[in-house]
């Protein structure tokens, strides 16, 4: 099992690529014939650097196994049985054109952002059924919505690879964007904001970004998975977060640094969505292997799995109920929903033509807002 | 006797033997933590859910083991190589271990006809149903895993071709009709290549012995039943826009010989057959105006999100392309080397006890989950009133319930106006008031507009930090304070100048002041006073007044 590379590799976007791509180790002495002499030192420091990597991950995976006394499902037995979670759609939102790739509740209220293929956002206050605001984006092809905490914004990202600021207050359609962050070198998957002035946006370029959105600045780049980031959670305080990547593999960042504090491996295809258990020690992650998985912080392995048996179309979309013994999962038409603790399915929230997109529970918990490509949204509790 | 189920497919628990793509095993082994296998490029987006089906469909096709097919015979006419949909829903349930019903099993069939493995002999409609049904298996060359990306212009030459063999079973259905006459305008300057192609399939399509054209046309039929689905049904060849970037280069598209499916014929005939049929290939310009006509409607377009894709690689690549990469600089494997390093030196958390930990905070919060315990007075979207809200804004009157959760942390202290305003009260009796202030005031300080931070960063430091001259002192320490003093005194003072000593001050007051909070006298009387809201009964009604549908 020799250690073929360390994975925390990055490049930033923009700079060149100073690195040969070849492996490192005996054969890159043998193609560079010309600096033999000079390279054998660096090369021997390299050699022992990987193998002492090698070491201490082996160390790693042995103690992440010492604590495996059992996943949660285990502990758990001696819990009741959930009964059979049945929730009605209470609202269904017409309104967009074309299929819903995103959907954002505002923190702490009912009001939430949704973005379609048809190039539009639409602000809603979801207990009236009004839209409060219209917003026609430049570009149609829009991926990830977000919704600042005072109501003061909205934010959207896409293919076109930049975080567009739009500013509610006073106009009633905002026609422009007030801010274009456009510092990435891929799609935006996914935006948070931590608050007014902040907000966390993870990219195709295989990195995150902490944004200031009032000077349009890029505060930090997070930089360390190898694929398309598709989506990130920020914990209730705000001073960490996580990143689904295409890599397979989930990472842990302290806000305000740029190296990531852990990595979670375990599933087989890419995780396209991630969200924080509500006491933020453990986060959940849904991937296209058709499973969720609970990585839980402190012991730094995956905790639950939840999955069926079935050639469903993978997890498109995870979100926690309040207390998070609900965990609400957008597969293929259908929302499940999980009882977290014993990983058995509890209900099923059926009623959507097309593949659910996107999924979130609001902040007090009462209600779960699914969106869909067949251009709707519904409100289920 | 049922057979093993299939370790391939069976997800149900964590001991999976292998997946699909070769990766290397999930958690349980020790592999290389840290690392993943190598990232495949240029694969369809759903390029595992097909190796998944086609593994099951080629189980299906079994001789011994598969499903039964016949050659049934009908009132009129044999009908080759079908079988029946309850037969298939039976092979199903006793390969699989299907779970819970045979609706299961129904539907993992019709997931599977959706993206065209097999299909209903009759209609358009790619459902299986658990009767006497009879279904085909469609040909591998057709099979979604060949990328196939069909032009409009292949359409429109099936549709003229249908027409013209004039067999009333192959009638055009309103909605192919629909398509056709649209068809036939776009390509309106273009149409005579269309037409001569289609007669030419036409012709030999005439030739064919009966049966096998029963097949074959039954098996092209369904092909574009899947790339151009009658409404209503789910058109599965939609991309997500999010993986749609996976399709760097252009991937192997077919563009078919419709007429010489493969398997069907023998190899000599299939020659003499593609040499008729290449003679009279589609021209190259054809095709270009059938995409620049097409418009970005998902439903015209074979790849919906094709075309954004190839637009943005440009963008999108990773750096790495496809290979287990790493630059190897030894500065970056320093920097891994410390982090492990730093990761071990933490402890890890038996895993029981974490169980324990989400165990308690699940049961602390279940009774404040609208979803598990009914909101009170009641959930809004159900009963249509609004009182929710109101109350959570009321900071005079609140429930025991509202007051218990500000003994879970302080935090929910915090977040709650009307436990901030107790709290506040309590901190003013014990003189520490300044530093429930300071927190408040320095969180004023990230809403504020542009113009106003500076005077806002000098009003906080001269009501609270000033060591001369503060008006409500509150206790950082040194190195704090040097630090934040060189902020509101250098040139750019900013919204985060008082993060560190906001941190600071909040660990005390949830050390120090909060922990009293809870124990005091003043929230005990809290807890222990009567219900001040007005009447409680949870208002349930028993049929819900929207008129959206329920599930």
């Amino acid at each position: 099992m020799a250690d073929a590379a360390p994975m925390e590799n990055h490049h930033p976007p923009g700079t060149p690529i100073v690195t040969p791509a070849t492996p490192a180790g005996p054969e890159a002495t043998h193609e560079n014939e010309n600096n033999n002499a000079a390279v054998d030192p660096e090369n021997e420091q390299v050699q022992e650097l990987e193998s002492e990597l090698s070491k201490l991950k082996d160390k790693l995976q042995s103690e992440r196994e010492a604590v495996c006394d059992g996943m949660l499902n285990d502990t758990a037995t001696s819990l009741d049985n959930l009964t059979r979670v049945r929730l009605k759609t209470r609202r269904t939102l017409n309104g967009h054109a074309a299929a819903i790739y995103t959907m954002c509740w505002r923190p702490e209220s009912h009001e939430m952002v949704s973005g379609s293929q048809d190039g539009k956002l639409l602000i809603w206050d979801t207990h009236t059924n009004n839209k409060i605001n219209i917003i026609t984006l430049k570009c149609p092809w829009v991926m990830s919505s977000g919704f600042a905490p005072s109501g003061n914004f909205v934010a959207s990202g896409g293919h076109d690879n930049a975080v567009s600021i739009y500013g509610l207050k006073g106009e009633m359609l905002p026609e422009k964007p007030i801010a274009q962050l456009t510092d990435h070198n891929g799609f935006i998957s996914s935006i948070r904001y931590i608050d007014d002035t902040q907000l966390l946006c993870s990219s195709g370029d295989n990195s995150s970004a902490l944004w200031d959105s009032n000077c349009g600045t890029k505060l930090t780049s997070y930089e360390g998975h190898t694929a398309e980031v598709m989506g990130l959670a920020g914990s209730s305080d705000n001073t960490v977060f996580v990143s689904g990547s295409c890599d397979r593999t989930a990472k842990l960042w302290d806000v305000r640094d740029k190296v990531a504090k852990q990595t979670f491996t375990g599933h087989d295809l890419d995780i396209n969505s991630i969200a924080f258990f509500p006491s933020d020690r453990a986060f959940v992650t849904g991937s296209d292997d058709n499973s969720c998985k609970l990585y839980d912080i402190r012991s730094d392995q995956a905790v639950a799995t939840y999955t069926q048996l079935n050639l469903n179309y993978g997890i498109g979309a995870v979100s926690f109920s309040k207390s998070g013994r609900l965990l609400f999962v957008a597969c293929d038409l259908d929302v499940l929903i999980w009882d977290t603790l014993k990983s058995l399915k509890v209900g099923i929230l059926s009623g959507h033509e097309a593949r659910v997109s996107c999924l979130g529970v609001n902040s007090d918990g009462n209600a779960v807002c699914s969106g869909s490509w067949d251009a709707k949204l519904k409100i289920w509790n | 006797m049922p057979l093993p189920p299939v370790a391939e497919i069976n997800n149900g628990s964590s001991k999976r033997i292998s997946s699909d793509n070769g990766t290397t095993p999930t958690t349980g082994t020790a592999s290389m933590l840290d690392t993943t296998p190598p990232l495949q490029e240029n694969v369809h987006p759903n390029h595992a859910l097909f190796k998944k089906m086609e593994l099951l469909v080629e189980r299906m096709q079994d001789e011994k083991e598969g499903v039964p097919i016949k050659n049934a015979k009908s009132f009129m006419s044999k009908v080759p190589s079908v079988f029946t949909g309850a037969d298939l829903v039976q092979w199903l349930m006793k390969t699989y271990d299907v779970d819970e019903s045979v609706s299961e099993a129904v539907s993992l069939a019709s997931l599977t006809a959706a993206h065209g493995y097999f299909f209903p002999i009759d209609g358009h409609n790619l459902t299986v149903t658990n009767d006497g049904t009879f279904y085909r298996f469609q040909t591998p060359y057709f099979w979604p895993s060949n990328c196939w990306e069909p032009e409009n212009t292949d359409y429109a030459v099936y549709l003229c071709k249908r027409t013209m063999l004039n067999k009333t079973r192959l009638e055009l259905a309103d909605y192919e009709a629909e398509s056709l006459s649209k068809l036939q305008k776009m390509f309106s300057r273009n149409w005579e290549f269309i037409f001569m192609q289609a007669e030419a399939q036409a012709k030999v399509d005439r030739k064919r012995d009966k049966m096998e054209r029963k097949i074959l046309d039954s098996q092209e039929r369904a092909f574009w039943d899947v790339h151009r689905p009658m409404p209503g049904s789910v058109n599965t060849t939609e991309i997500d826009i999010r993986k749609s970037c996976k399709l760097h280069k252009p991937l192997k598209t077919r563009k078919a010989n419709y007429n010489v499916p493969g398997g069907r014929l023998s190899p000599s005939l299939l020659n003499k057959k593609n040499s008729l049929v290449n003679g009279q290939a589609s021209s190259p310009h054809t095709t270009t105006t059938a995409t620049a006509d097409d418009s970005n409607n998902n439903q015209d377009t074979g790849s919906g999100g094709g075309a954004p894709g190839k637009k943005t690689s440009v963008s999108g690549s990773p750096p790495m392309s496809g290979v287990d990469l790493a630059a190897s600089s030894s500065e970056d494997l320093h920097q891994m080397r410390d982090l492990l390093k730093h990761r071990l030196n933490k402890s890890h958390v038996k895993m029981s006890k974490v169980a324990d930990f989400l165990i308690q905070s699940c049961e602390q919060y279940k009774e404040y989950d609208p979803m598990l315990t009914p909101a009170e007075p009641s959930n809004p979207w159900i009963s249509e009133e609004t009182t929710f809200w109101d109350l959570e804004k009321n900071t005079k009157d609140y429930s025991t319930r509202r007051v218990k959760r500000w003994a879970f942390s302080i935090d929910e202290v915090l977040r709650d106006p009307a436990g901030k305003e107790q709290f506040a009260k309590f901190l003013a009796k014990e003189y520490s008031i300044e530093n429930l202030n300071f927190y408040n005031q320095v969180h004023e300080l990230k809403k504020v507009s542009e113009k106003e931070v500076v005077e806002k960063v000098k009003a906080i430091w001269a009501e609270f930090l000033d060591p001369n001259s503060a008006l409500s002192p509150v206790n950082i320490d040194s190195k704090c304070m040097d630090k934040t003093r060189k902020e509101t005194q250098g040139p750019n003072p900013g919204r985060h100048t008082f993060d560190d000593a906001r941190d600071h001050i909040y660990k005390l007051m949830r050390s120090d002041s909060y922990p009293r909070f809870i124990k005091s006298e003043q929230y005990r009387e809290l807890i222990a006073a009567k219900r001040k809201t007005r009447s409680l009964m949870p208002i349930r009604l028993s049929t819900s007044t929207s008129p959206t549908n329920t599930s």
